[in-house]
């Protein structure tokens, strides 16, 4: 199973801190979570930053990204303001 | 040692706190957090401090930003700030720099150990991470946007702000607000990786992002793979 974790903004606004989901590429993994959390949008996920066992990923990677069972992947926003 | 420093000494060896102090900082941004920045530097007794902002105080400033008050607004930001630090200790040299960073004389890069970045847009960001890697000079970033914020170190050439916006020239912030608490808990935190940062310690967040989330009390720190262009420095 991969561990899916969302950060900040998502995680408030979807009330969601974790998830657990089939391992497949980056795209399965978000195609499991819109199922799993009804409210969510896939444009949430292009806003997102995505980083996999801490480490920042590009997103035309989306479908070249292979998770693997034990995998953690973090959903986030960055914010800009001061 | 001046007595103004004793309370750090107690955190802080007197060799390392030495070189915090000897360490000339510039501070881009003086609203919600590079107020915040500026007192804390002073009071930490770094003796060079310079504070960029071409922007005036104005109402919507006050609920956040410390050196703003009903008798500053209109007032130079950069001008309010230099003086109130200055008045702070007087052992600090103030360079008041009332421009836009882009405006500023580059001569002034030379005068310079560490950036701290306290802007409040993604494009001007991006725009002094570009400077600090040109000058070679470590970048200390710091934003907010709600409960939420990030602070990381960015050393010249990782370029972690524009891999980190991807060309996004704006987060949720301007729907999230700005409030009262976050600006001040961002700044503690960035002075706290800057004497980190200055005795090389091994916990400080050199190219990573620590992501804070005051509303679901959660710190994640987020790394970057190394890039092929990175300089180092300190």
């Amino acid at each position: 199973m991969v561990t899916v974790r969302f950060l900040n903004l998502l995680r408030s606004t979807y009330k969601v801190e974790q998830l657990q989901v089939l391992a497949g590429t980056l795209s399965e993994v978000i195609n499991q979570v819109l199922v799993l959390v009804s409210k969510m949008k896939k444009e949430d996920f292009d806003q997102a930053a995505i980083f996999v066992n801490q480490m920042k990923i590009n997103h035309i990677d989306y479908d070249k990204e292979i998770l693997k069972d034990g995998d953690v992947v973090v959903f986030t926003h960055f914010v800009g303001g001061g | 040692m001046h007595d103004y420093d004793i309370k750090n000494t107690e955190l802080i060896s007197i060799t390392g706190l030495n070189k915090v102090k000897d360490t000339r900082v510039l501070i881009v941004g003086l609203g919600g957090i590079g107020g915040h920045l500026a007192n804390h530097l002073a009071r930490l007794g770094v003796k060079t401090l310079h504070l960029c902002d071409h922007d005036v105080f104005q109402p919507s400033n006050i609920n956040r930003q410390l050196f703003s008050s009903v008798a500053s607004l209109g007032s130079s930001k950069a001008d309010i700030v230099g003086k109130a630090v200055q008045g702070i200790r007087q052992d600090v040299k103030v360079v008041v720099h009332a421009c836009r960073i882009e405006n500023l004389d580059s001569h002034i890069w030379n005068d310079i150990d560490i950036v701290m970045d306290a802007l409040d847009n993604v494009k001007t960001r991006i725009y002094l991470e570009d400077m600090a890697y040109r000058h070679n000079v470590p970048l200390i970033h710091g934003a907010i946007g709600g409960w939420y914020g990030q602070v990381g170190i960015i050393m010249p050439g990782s370029r972690i702000l524009a891999r980190l916006y991807q060309g996004k020239e704006q987060g949720p912030e301007a729907i999230l607000g700005s409030p009262t608490f976050t600006p001040s808990v961002i700044a503690g935190i960035m002075v706290g990786e800057f004497v980190k940062c200055m005795q090389n310690d091994e916990h400080a967040l050199i190219d990573k992002i620590m992501m804070i989330d005051l509303l679901n009390h959660d710190y994640q720190i987020l790394t970057f793979d190394e890039p092929n262009e990175r300089k180092e420095r300190l």
